[in-house]
């Protein structure tokens, strides 16, 4: 009994090994390493694939996230080759390190904020007053761009800080999102984009001079030397006209 | 934002909360499963260890799935009474109880375990009935053994991240636990924060885990 | 004019033992009517298991009368729980509660019955009677074997039970130990009047103890009578 349990664990032993070896095997490819904002997922996507079509030799790994985190990962020596950041300060605070040199990063796309309700009592910004809205999601203001933007959104209303303690606070839009989806809050507020993707109508539409200007931008990161020419290329072909028309696509705003 | 205090004291609320609960239930069940024998005894005692050992995520995804607005139980909760536990205190202390409760049983377990079943028989021929001996000689008897398991279920429940996160949520002045905070403080760069929550989480473990081998040491010298 | 006085026990009974196919049953039939009833024979014929039916710590079926009381009657639905028994229990190893000092390790049974202020210095009674007295405020790991068992006895007899059981008390005393307890023993016995069942699988221990003896041989046998005809040919 006691051997055969050895003689199986030496045979799963094998076949973990052989599976740890494999995946670190694609030497032959270039891999670029590229850290997203977390609303940009199905447009990134899209994108690689076609990047990656019209360049084998070049495999890109993504990385979804909201942008705070995703620049903390950076700041801290994650080797990643392109940045794209759903707001200018996280691309600011990278260029002050030293890790983005200012050629290298440009407006990639635009967005506006919406707010989403749950039900009919909520129709309007105001309406997240009322007692009949006990929890309100949106990005952690700290770390997410969506988050930072929903605050400056409400305060320029005179509804911050008063609504703060109705919040929830996701780790990413997305995360928000589903909060709402699920049901779990009353109002939600996230990207047009986000909205659009799941089919629901928003309430409110930031718009005006209230509203606060939700800034994309792609950033090549030196890490150690330059950056490298395949990053280069994934760099400079997310300003092309076909990653444009993708974003409008998504109902983004062009950059 | 809130300041540092409130997530330092809410940690301690939420893990004392959880202690409140889980000593009497894990003292019960502890009990059970070291002196009786029943059908379906070896099911029950996986059911105990499994929360210990599935990871935090999939621990919050079924608090969700049960309790959430739209769960299982939560769903009918919301529907007839309007209360929500998700997203609220009561969601971390929940958390912080799945997590802790298996652990303390099976402390329970093993001290229980640890007591002579001759004092309790002799205790019973003496007048008292199984409570009175429950409490007048078993727990008194396996003291050491059980507080040394409600400090170290005490320390998890403060610990506890992942299941508390996807459970109780993000809420600054709510549910933003030290270990929450030290997260979202990281993720937004602001070190001075993080670092201070950090060395006082950290002291607060190291106090635990003296007190706990302390606590240990001295049963091993009464069992002699 | 002959008003029959009950018997101190009256056992009849059968106890399962484990469980499924290992199924078995240990048969115990026999009756005490005063002084120390001996229990003898090999390990594992069912001696303590007996005892602690009596005592009712382990399940049983058949019928059980103390002093007239009917502690158990399987038929009848009758099942007396332990604490009511009024039973006293002597285990092999004292079982002292290790967190009691001496005077509360007997005073337990007294407190048990709700008879708070006189347990002190009746608990002290107890332990003058088995000349432990001056042990009353240690704690049980500072005492030794037969210091223990005195405690034991003392605390078994302080709330005064109908009945007193003894499981192979002295076995793990050396032989002056031995001796000397079985002299205490019935020494109380003879003071107090407390019917006793005193289990052993000593042969010597046997005839010394036992006013009347029950045999348990292999194969669930059991025979009574006096003990130097039933222990006889142990002797060698």
């Amino acid at each position: 009994m006691v051997r055969g349990i050895g003689r199986w664990s030496c045979l799963l032993g094998s076949i973990l090994f052989g599976f740890a070896c494999g995946a670190g095997a694609e030497s032959d490819e270039e891999e670029i390493l590229v850290s997203a904002a977390a609303s940009l997922r199905e447009v990134i996507s899209k994108s690689s694939e076609l990047f990656q079509k019209a360049h084998p030799g070049v495999r890109l790994q993504l990385n979804f996230a909201s942008s705070g985190a995703l620049r903390q990962q950076i700041e801290v020596g994650s080797p990643v080759d392109v940045f794209v950041s759903a707001a200018t300060e996280h691309v600011d605070r990278l260029s002050d390190l030293g890790l983005v040199s200012a050629d290298d990063r440009r407006v990639f796309a635009r967005n506006r904020l919406v707010l989403l309700g749950a039900t009919d009592e909520v129709r309007s910004l105001r309406d997240l007053q009322s007692p009949a809205v006990t929890r309100v999601a949106m990005g952690d203001p700290r770390s997410v761009p969506a988050g930072t933007y929903a605050r400056q959104w409400l305060a320029a209303e005179g509804l911050w800080p008063a609504i703060e303690e109705k919040t929830v606070l996701g780790g990413d839009v997305r995360q928000v999102l589903s909060y709402l989806e699920r049901g779990e809050v009353d109002a939600a507020i996230v990207y047009a984009t986000d909205a659009k993707l799941v089919r629901l109508e928003p309430v409110v539409i930031a718009s005006g001079p209230q509203a606060p200007e939700v800034i994309y931008e792609a950033a090549l990161i030196r890490g150690d030397g330059e950056a490298r020419p395949a990053a280069r290329q994934f760099f400079d072909y997310l300003t092309s006209e076909s990653v444009v028309r993708q974003l409008e696509a998504a109902g983004f705003l062009a950059p | 934002m809130s300041d540092f205090g409130f997530p330092l004291l809410l940690s301690l609320r939420v893990a004392l909360s959880a202690l409140l609960v889980i000593v009497p239930i894990g003292l019960a069940l502890g009990y059970l499963q070291a002196r009786r024998d029943y059908p379906g005894r070896a099911l029950v005692d996986v059911l105990i260890v499994l929360p210990i050992v599935l990871p935090p995520s999939v621990t919050g995804y079924y608090l969700i799935l049960f309790l959430g607005r739209k769960g299982i139980l939560g769903g009918p909760l919301y529907e007839l009474s309007g209360i929500s536990i998700i997203f609220t205190f009561w969601a971390a202390v929940i958390a912080a109880v799945v997590v802790s409760l298996p652990l303390f049983i099976k402390f329970a377990q093993a001290a229980f375990l640890g007591v002579d079943p001759d004092l309790e028989a002799v205790a019973r021929t003496l007048g008292a009935g199984p409570t009175a001996t429950f409490f007048r000689v078993t727990v008194p008897v396996a003291w050491r053994g059980l507080v040394a398991g409600a400090v170290l279920c005490f320390a998890r429940a403060l610990g506890e991240f992942g299941a508390t996160l996807m459970f109780a949520g993000n809420i600054p002045g709510k549910t933003n636990t030290m270990t929450i905070e030290i997260w979202s403080a990281y993720q937004a760069g602001d070190d001075a924060r993080a670092v201070a929550l950090v060395i006082t989480l950290t002291a607060a473990s190291v106090a635990v885990v003296l007190a706990f081998s302390r606590l240990e040491r001295l049963q091993r010298k009464d069992r002699r | 004019m002959s008003v029959e006085k009950p018997t101190a026990l009256d056992v009849d009974i059968t106890i399962p033992l484990g469980s499924g196919r290992d199924r078995v049953s240990v048969r115990a039939r026999f009756t005490l009517s005063k002084g120390i009833l001996v229990i003898f024979g090999a390990s594992a014929t069912g001696k303590s298991l007996t005892v602690r039916a009596v005592a009712g710590l382990v399940p049983a079926m058949g019928r059980i009368r103390v002093g007239g009381e009917i502690l158990l009657d399987a038929e009848a639905q009758v099942n007396v729980a332990p604490e009511r028994r009024r039973v006293g229990y002597v285990p092999q190893h004292a079982a002292l509660f290790p967190h009691l000092s001496v005077r509360d390790n007997v005073a337990f049974g007294l407190r048990a019955r709700g008879n708070r202020e006189s347990s002190g210095p009746l608990a002290e009674e107890w332990l003058e009677r088995l000349g432990v007295a001056h042990l009353a405020g240690r704690l049980p790991r500072r005492l030794s074997g037969g210091e223990s068992q005195r405690v034991s006895l003392a605390r078994a007899l302080a709330p005064e039970p109908r009945l007193l059981l003894l499981d192979e008390p002295f076995a793990s005393l050396d032989l002056t130990t031995r001796r000397e307890m079985r002299r205490v023993v019935r020494e109380v016995q003879k003071q107090s009047g407390i019917p006793m069942v005193f289990v052993t699988h000593s042969p010597r221990e046997a005839i010394e103890m036992g006013d009347h003896l029950v045999r348990y041989g292999p194969g669930g046998s059991q025979e009574e009578g006096r003990p130097e005809d039933l222990v006889e040919k142990d002797l060698e």
